[in-house]
């Protein structure tokens, strides 16, 4: 036998093991809804904001260093 | 409309979950949650975190589940992700315990007892749960997914990002060790090989 079948043979022993039903049925109520809709636009607007707060610090950095410079 | 299980047929179900078809997905959840919750829990031994990880992993499947490829093996894919999150859940552990100062509990559920041995039915289960337990987790990892999936080494391949050559070693040592833990309990063509 190779170690494949053998490794098989032996974990057919485990137990068989599922998540508790209200758990299933909370996680499938959750997910559900989501099937064809893709990731909610809400988890974009953090970075978005993230990214247009950094881009305007910077911009006000070059604009005041270009001041102090000039 | 109604779904077969995903096991037997599972390009109607890929092909509902392409039209963003809920019934689908109920069919998924149904053919794979057990599967990958024992996945879960064998790999990280904690009931909160494999529940957790098995909602993140079914939200991800109905977020892409419009965007999946046509050919796209489910029970592959959702292993893939699982294996991911679970990795991303060690990692995010290994800095917790960083920063905390902690750097014995890199592993913090090493020492718990697994919640696993409790589902045994036997004393031999709870031995070959114990056993299991005691290897690392990538060997553990490889027993799970071929021996217990019943997974070919080029899909487990796939799976962990590493090549099938060392996927057959893992599997080969985790069988060497397996052996050891279980002494007397091993089956008896593994004591006289």
């Amino acid at each position: 036998m190779t170690d494949r079948e053998e490794l098989a043979e032996l974990s057919n022993q485990l137990a068989p093991i599922d998540v508790a039903h209200a758990s299933a049925e909370r996680i499938a109520g959750r997910a559900r809804p989501s099937v064809g809709r893709g990731p909610s636009p809400r988890r974009l607007v953090e970075p978005a904001a993230v990214v247009l707060l950094t881009a305007g610090f910077l911009a006000w950095m070059v604009l005041k260093l270009v001041e102090v410079l000039g | 409309m109604r779904y077969p299980r995903v096991e037997t047929d599972e390009r109607a179900c890929v092909d509902g979950l392409r039209r963003g078809d809920p019934a689908a997905f109920d069919a998924a959840f149904a053919a794979y949650r057990s599967r990958i919750y024992g996945y879960l829990l064998r790999m990280t031994r904690r009931r909160d975190i494999a529940e957790d990880l098995l909602q993140e992993l079914f939200l991800r499947l109905a977020q892409h589940a419009t965007k999946l490829a046509a050919d796209t093996r489910l029970g592959a894919w959702l292993f893939t992700v699982a294996h991911r999150l679970m990795v991303s859940w060690v990692r995010a552990q290994a800095v917790r315990a960083q920063l905390a100062g902690d750097l014995m509990h890199v592993d913090p559920t090493a020492t718990e007892r697994s919640p696993l041995e409790a589902l045994a039915a036997s004393e031999g289960q709870r031995a070959l749960e114990r056993a299991l337990d005691a290897l690392a987790p990538a060997y553990r990892e490889v027993v799970l997914l071929i021996a217990h999936e019943g997974m070919q080494p080029g899909e487990v391949a796939a799976i962990l990002g590493i090549r099938a050559d060392a996927v057959r070693q893992r599997l080969s040592r985790a069988r060497t060790q397996l052996a050891e833990a279980l002494g007397d309990q091993a089956p008896a063509s593994w004591r006289t090989a």
